[in-house]
């Protein structure tokens, strides 16, 4: 046992390693597959997101360039996709409910980085259910939403988290 | 032994280094520190007043004076977040030129109202601040101060809203409480020492959205005044050839139901009516109809023009030729029968930035007011706002 | 007055629930008040409060306040 002290101690201290700044993650909602429905990229051709996700991890923000509430957190999502890629997973937004060319033109201005898609006629929020705006997912690698939330917050990084550990730990 | 725990060591450090490389997604790596107090808007609104006509709020008789007046009104609004607190200070001044200007006609001269009246400055300062207790509730408490010559002011208030329905409803109401004091003067001008006056009163509105396009408002206000509910030194032209004090009900219970609506027009306009209904202890029966159109031209600029009529009855013992006798008798021409009409435009840029502040917001508008008892107001108004 | 109170919000629950994400139309500036800006409120019920005899249900008193009322 006494040869053993050591290392018990040294995996304590692993287990204590400071995480004042990270929340728990949620309770395990029920997931939902992505609805297989064809979205439009800025320039106007087509295009789904579960093939854009290519089986990672995403951040899914739906919004729309009216809402200012949207607005508030576009710097906080370009901060997780500059973050997020270093473990492998992605941010996506997808405007919802105007079309793409007002849509591309107002991402320019802004000078958001992260990559977007249009849902011009809602069916994508409709087919989740989702009526809010700003309304964050969490999408894992097999495609199936497992975090539905409002605005981006401690909770759905949170979900991120649980979402990226659980694909480790299925490796 | 030693190298087991020298190794112990090493495993350790190691564990909390792969702790601190997960914080690349912590909530202070994603969202910053959270910012205590921000200045959220800044508005500063500029209007002029120019007004001409005749009415008995002066010491001319038995015709009406001369009401002749102009105000200059510069309001600054700042708006501060702090946490869940949303804090609003409010400082509109008015600097009155001509105020009751024939009001004195007394030896010796009577009192610094003579000249005050000349020009009269008031300011107020007025602090709200909202509670955001969660996402659908809202309450508000409120305090303010107004002084002028010869004249000063308290107010509280306070207040809640509620949303429903995903945010579809609003139900909001209010408490307020304003106390005045003021000099009592005789229409000879002669002070005669201090007068009181109480406004309590209690508001009730829903706000609904209609439709993705159209936005309705009902709102009821019960407005209680005790005291001295006059100027003091308004005089009123008697039946025997000459002029006799304001005497007013102690007592004055108002109430006001609003209407409004709101509708989004598809060629990137809107159109919104207003309707208000009032009734009160003095026998006043009021209604007021505006109608305001809005019209952009291009993405930040827009105009509106508005059209407003009143029809008011008149106050029960309304009287220019007042009997000496009577208990109760005005000639205020504000309290009389009579209808008004507003006719106004207004152009509004609203430019929006991507940096610190987000946005500049500049007006310009006129407005030109009239009413059948002769009194007539031009205003010119202009404001600048920043939201950050 | 209870009862016209409760028959206003059963009203209002049935009429049509607006889904957040279609406000587009009623984010634009000229909808989102009903004057111009606080201020603007402020200038107009001031105004017609000390020259008319009607004034209140913006959720302002309707009389005391300032020497011209």
């Amino acid at each position: 046992m006494r040869r053993w002290l050591p290392l018990l101690v040294a995996f304590a201290s692993a287990c204590a390693a400071p995480t004042k700044s990270i929340a728990p993650p949620p309770p395990a909602a029920a997931s939902v597959a992505l609805p297989a429905i064809a979205l439009t990229s800025l320039d106007g051709a087509p295009a789904r997101l579960d093939r854009v996700l290519r089986g990672r991890v995403a951040v899914v923000s739906l919004w729309a360039t009216w809402c200012e509430a949207c607005a508030a957190e576009f710097e906080a999502l370009g901060r997780l996709s500059e973050r997020a890629e270093s473990r492998g997973a992605t941010v996506i937004a997808v405007a919802v409910g105007e079309p793409h060319d007002k849509v591309a033109d107002f991402v320019k201005w802004r000078g958001l980085k992260y990559a977007q898609l249009v849902d011009e006629e809602f069916r994508f929020a409709d087919a989740l259910g989702q009526r809010r705006v700003p309304a964050t997912l969490i999408v894992d690698g097999s495609g199936r939403v497992t975090f539905v939330g409002g605005a981006l917050d401690e909770t759905a990084l949170a979900a991120l988290r649980a979402a990226l550990d659980a694909r480790v730990a299925a490796r | 032994m030693r190298a087991r725990w020298a190794l112990a060591v090493v495993v350790g450090l190691f564990a909390c280094n792969q702790a601190r490389a997960d914080e690349p997604l912590s909530s202070d790596a994603i969202f910053g520190k959270p910012v205590p107090f921000s200045i959220e808007s800044a508005r500063l609104r500029f209007t002029h007043y120019d007004q001409e006509g005749h009415g008995f709020q002066s010491q001319a008789g038995p015709s009406p004076g001369l009401e002749q007046l102009t105000v200059e009104q510069p309001q600054l609004e700042v708006v501060a977040k702090q946490g869940k607190f949303t804090h609003r200070l409010w400082v509109p001044v008015d600097v009155i030129t001509g105020a009751s200007a024939d009001a004195i006609d007394g030896w010796p001269p009577p009192d610094a109202i003579t000249e005050a009246s000349h020009t009269t400055e008031a300011a107020s300062i007025d602090l709200t601040t909202t509670y955001q207790r969660d996402a659908r509730t809202q309450l508000f408490f409120r305090g303010g101060f107004h002084i002028e010559n010869p004249f000063r002011s308290w107010n509280l208030g306070v207040g809640g809203a509620r949303s429903f329905a995903d945010d579809n409803t609003v139900i909001a109401a209010s408490l307020n409480q304003v106390f005045d004091w003021l000099d009592r003067f005789t229409i000879t001008g002669v002070r005669l020492g201090r007068a009181e006056r109480s406004s309590t009163n209690g508001n009730l509105s829903v706000t609904q959205l209609l439709s993705p396009s159209t936005v309705g408002y009902l709102g009821y206000g019960l407005t209680v005044q005790l005291g001295t509910l006059g100027n003091t030194w308004n005089v009123v032209p008697l039946s025997d050839g000459t002029l006799g004090d304001e005497r007013l009900p102690g007592v004055r219970h108002r109430h006001s139901l609003v209407a409004r609506l709101a509708q989004a027009l598809p060629w990137r306009g809107a159109v919104k009516g207003f309707y208000r209904f009032y009734a009160d202890n003095w026998g006043v029966l009021a209604h007021s109809i505006e109608v305001q159109l809005y019209q952009r031209l291009g993405p930040w600029f827009y105009l509106r023009a508005n059209y407003r009529v009143h029809y008011q009855n008149g106050v029960a013992f309304f009287s220019t030729r007042a009997s000496p006798d009577a208990e109760l008798r005005s000639a205020d021409s504000d309290l009389a029968p009579f209808t008004s009409q507003t006719i106004g435009i207004l152009g509004a840029v609203d430019v929006p930035f991507a940096r610190r502040i987000q946005n500049l917001h500049l007006d310009v508008g006129y407005e030109r007011y009239f009413r059948t008892n002769d009194l007539r107001v031009s205003m010119y108004t202009c404001a600048v706002g920043f939201r950050f | 007055m209870k009862r016209w109170l409760v028959l206003i919000l059963l009203a209002s629950s049935g009429c049509a629930v607006v889904p957040q994400n279609r406000r587009a139309a009623l984010a634009d500036p000229i909808m989102s008040s009903f004057d111009e800006d606080s201020l603007e409120a402020h200038k107009k019920s001031k105004f017609y409060s000390t020259r008319e005899a009607a004034a209140g249900g913006d959720g302002e008193p309707a009389g005391g306040g300032c020497g011209c009322q």
